[in-house]
């Protein structure tokens, strides 16, 4: 046989073994676009949710090993919150159309993980809209889906920004659960939802949750736990500048809200009464709306109830130079000349879960950077014979942001845009103290008793404390650059490294020295070859 | 007892004329089917082989030989993962096993192989600038057809190719892989979680070149 002959039959017999199906069959699964999503701080977990894998990854650090698991969930993770007690968290997916040969037709979904039961699998509610936002009602028992402004991408021929998927998170999914609804919309878009804690409507019956719904001129009033029953659309543009609703506080055990807009006069109460004579299947309240004078725009409120229940909405309004106290019953009010444009109060002491009775009140003015603060008295406010304890207090930088510490009487004042220079204002003795930091504090928390403040800058391979008893700084060599730092509910210290494949720092409370932590990588794609496409 | 005299004949060499000796060089490419495989890259893994073969005189049929094999080699596959992964696979095998082969004519045999061996798997994972990486051994078993083409059939001197077709099965192998630690500074203790196993079974094609003497 020549060698000629022997080349065709290896050429014709490599052909022919190409011909044998040598395709491998890859999944279009590992060649999708991935985001994650996340840390997200739970009560003891701390969740990543994974659009490329379609996973969430929970890593429960309730032990001292760090426990791993997976929860798959629906194509394309867009958008997840946690419910108000951390238990559970909240994922939208956008779904899929099987274009490409290995995609599937998937329709939007709403999911709910519950991160502290370990074996319970994700329970999948169908929205039908690819919604990008999600908002929660305090007692995690209703959920309204609904359109960004900008909503979610491109896909699809029509959206409906108005429409909303309201979600009873104690019934199962089923045909009428959720419930898809359009409100009515006078060329606005919803701008934002906050969700009531269950209240009663007198003569009503039982309390249930409203949605007020947050639109430039709108406020729509619905009643979530009913959704089928109409909204209630309240306009509120004067005709002058658009009148955007900002923040909505609730005053639950009188039913009603109180409401602060962009370019409105004053402070909007909303109560909710019983409608007379309501039809079946219609709405057996109506709002009862009242003005409290405010009298120049207000741009922050805070609503708080005396040591006797007796309800107060504090309101700074710059235009006229002024802090409100309004009484919410009777809508009398005081005013307190200030001459600094307020933009933030915050109330002291700031119970977390707003039981307290607050003794004072501090306000700072933000967008205009003024380099000072003032500490108003509440207890005696209200009696018209007191004096008004309004007292500035001094400092050397200006203010760019102000936050309560948890459980303590403190505040924290960031003195400039890198959030290197902060201050501590200790709210008893109205004193500051500077703190330097040598970068950027990007990201920071407290620890869940407030004893210490934590921070991170992904500049400095450090973790930085500080003890808020006597403001001594501490801090913790980390192996690599942090990107974000979280402190869970039991006291441990997760340094997220932004590794699209997983790597944290565990610290296991803010004294541990450096052998107590440990590092933990690769979680994000775990038992990644085991998981079939 | 006869097969221990059977192995001690064959190690001894006997004064025969024939080609008892054979050695193989070439390459391979084995479409990988597993998932597990399909997810670190949609390449098939290709490499180079080189084997050697020693006749085993059972004494059987006139025209159907049987040999004793031993193999090396080494393949290689290249990937990415979700667009922004780029996946590297290194693989080393040795085998053992044993081939019988038939003379259809004077320039062509057929025969078949049945192997045993370890594999060892290197997967890297590069990341922008960072890399992981880990390797693990895992079992491998081999069975193939083959087609020898001779250009030259002497009894003293054999030249020719031989092309197979056939199926490895590999054991799975767990992988977890690190970044290397900068030995310069004290680490914090590290848990690397498991990337899963990875299985680098499937079909495969080869094509080598054989000379027997």
């Amino acid at each position: 046989m020549r060698i000629t002959n022997l080349i065709v039959l290896a050429t014709l017999s490599q052909t022919a073994a190409c011909v044998w199906d040598w395709e491998d069959d890859r999944s279009i699964k590992w060649d999708r676009e991935r985001a994650i999503l996340g840390p997200v701080a739970m009560k003891t977990n701390v969740a990543y949710i994974d659009s490329g894998l379609d996973r969430v990854t929970l890593l429960d650090l309730a032990e001292d090993t760090t426990r791993i698991t997976t929860k798959s969930i629906g194509r394309r993770a867009i958008h997840a919150v946690p419910s108000n007690d951390r238990h559970k968290l909240f994922v939208i997916t956008r779904g899929e159309e099987a274009i490409h040969h290995g995609e599937i037709d998937q329709d939007p979904k709403f999911w709910v993980i519950d991160t502290e039961a370990r074996d319970a699998s994700p329970v999948a509610y169908e929205i039908g809209s690819p919604f990008d936002r999600v908002a929660v009602a305090p007692d995690n028992s209703i959920a309204i889906a609904y359109f960004s402004a900008a909503g979610p991408d491109a896909a699809g021929f029509f959206r409906n920004p108005n429409e909303l998927a309201v979600i009873d998170l104690t019934e199962p999914p089923s045909e009428s659960n959720p419930t898809l609804k359009t409100i009515r919309s006078f060329g606005s878009v919803p701008e934002g939802i906050t969700l009531s804690p269950p209240m009663t409507v007198p003569g009503t019956g039982a309390a249930r949750t409203f949605a007020f719904i947050l639109s430039s001129n709108n406020l729509t009033v619905l009643d979530a736990t009913n959704p089928d029953r109409r909204e209630i659309s309240i306009r509120l543009d004067l005709g002058g500048p658009p009148v955007v609703p900002k923040e909505v506080v609730f005053a639950p055990s009188s039913a009603s809200a109180y409401v602060r807009s962009d370019n409105a006069r004053d402070v909007l109460q909303v109560i909710l009464e019983q409608a007379e004579q309501a039809a079946p299947g219609a709405n057996d309240y109506r709002p009862v709306l009242a003005e409290l004078g405010a009298g120049g725009g207000p741009t922050d409120i805070a609503v708080y109830d005396d040591a006797t229940g007796k309800r107060f909405v504090l309101a700074a309004t710059p235009n006229t130079k002024e802090i409100v106290l309004i009484d919410a019953d009777t809508a009398q009010f005081r005013s307190v000349p200030i001459a600094d444009p307020i933009d933030r109060i915050l109330l002291f002491p700031a119970d977390v879960d707003g039981t307290g009775v607050p003794k004072k009140a501090l306000f700072a003015s933000i967008a205009a950077k003024q380099k000072r603060v003032h500490v108003l008295d509440l207890e005696h406010i209200t009696d018209p014979l007191s004096q008004v304890g309004l007292r500035p207090i001094a400092l050397d930088q200006a203010v760019r942001d102000v936050v309560p510490v948890p459980g303590r009487d403190l505040a924290m004042l960031v003195h400039d845009d890198n959030r290197t220079v902060l201050g501590l204002l200790d709210m008893d003795t109205e004193s500051t103290s500077p703190m330097l930091g040598l970068g950027k504090l990007d990201s920071y928390d407290f620890s869940p008793d407030g004893t210490h403040l934590i921070g991170a800058t992904p500049s400095i391979s450090r973790v930085g404390f500080v003890a808020l008893d006597n403001l001594h700084p501490t801090d913790f060599r980390l192996d690599d650059p942090p990107s974000r730092v979280l402190s869970t509910q039991n006291g441990k210290i997760f340094v997220d490294h932004g590794d699209p494949l997983g790597h944290a720092t565990i610290i296991p409370s803010t004294e541990a020295a450096r052998g107590d932590a440990t590092v933990l990588a690769g979680f994000l794609t775990i038992n990644l070859l085991d998981s079939e496409p | 007892m006869k097969n221990t005299l059977l192995a001690l004949a064959v190690l001894a060499g006997t004064a025969h004329a024939d080609a008892k000796n054979e050695v193989a060089i070439g390459s391979f490419d084995r479409a990988m089917h597993a998932s597990s495989a399909n997810a670190v890259t949609a390449d098939s893994l290709g490499g180079g082989v080189i084997g050697y073969a020693r006749k085993l005189e059972l004494g059987l049929t006139p025209r159907l030989q049987t040999w004793a094999t031993g193999g090396l080699a080494i393949g290689g596959a290249e990937g990415t993962m979700f667009s922004t992964l780029t996946t590297e696979l290194d693989t080393l095998s040795v085998s053992a096993g044993g081939r019988a082969r038939y003379t259809v004519w004077r320039n062509l045999r057929v025969g078949g192989r049945l192997d045993l061996g370890m594999a060892r798997a290197a997967l890297t994972i590069r990341e922008g600038d960072r890399e992981l990486y880990d390797q693990g051994w895992g079992m491998t078993a081999t069975a193939a057809a083959a087609l020898d083409l001779l250009a030259i059939a002497s009894a003293r001197f054999q030249l020719g190719v031989r092309l197979e077709l056939g199926y490895t099965l590999t054991s799975a192998i767990e992988l977890a892989p690190a970044e290397a630690n900068d030995a310069a500074t004290i680490q914090l203790e590290m848990s690397q979680a498991s990337l899963g196993s990875l299985d680098l079974g499937g079909k495969f094609f080869s094509l080598t070149v054989l000379s027997q003497f």
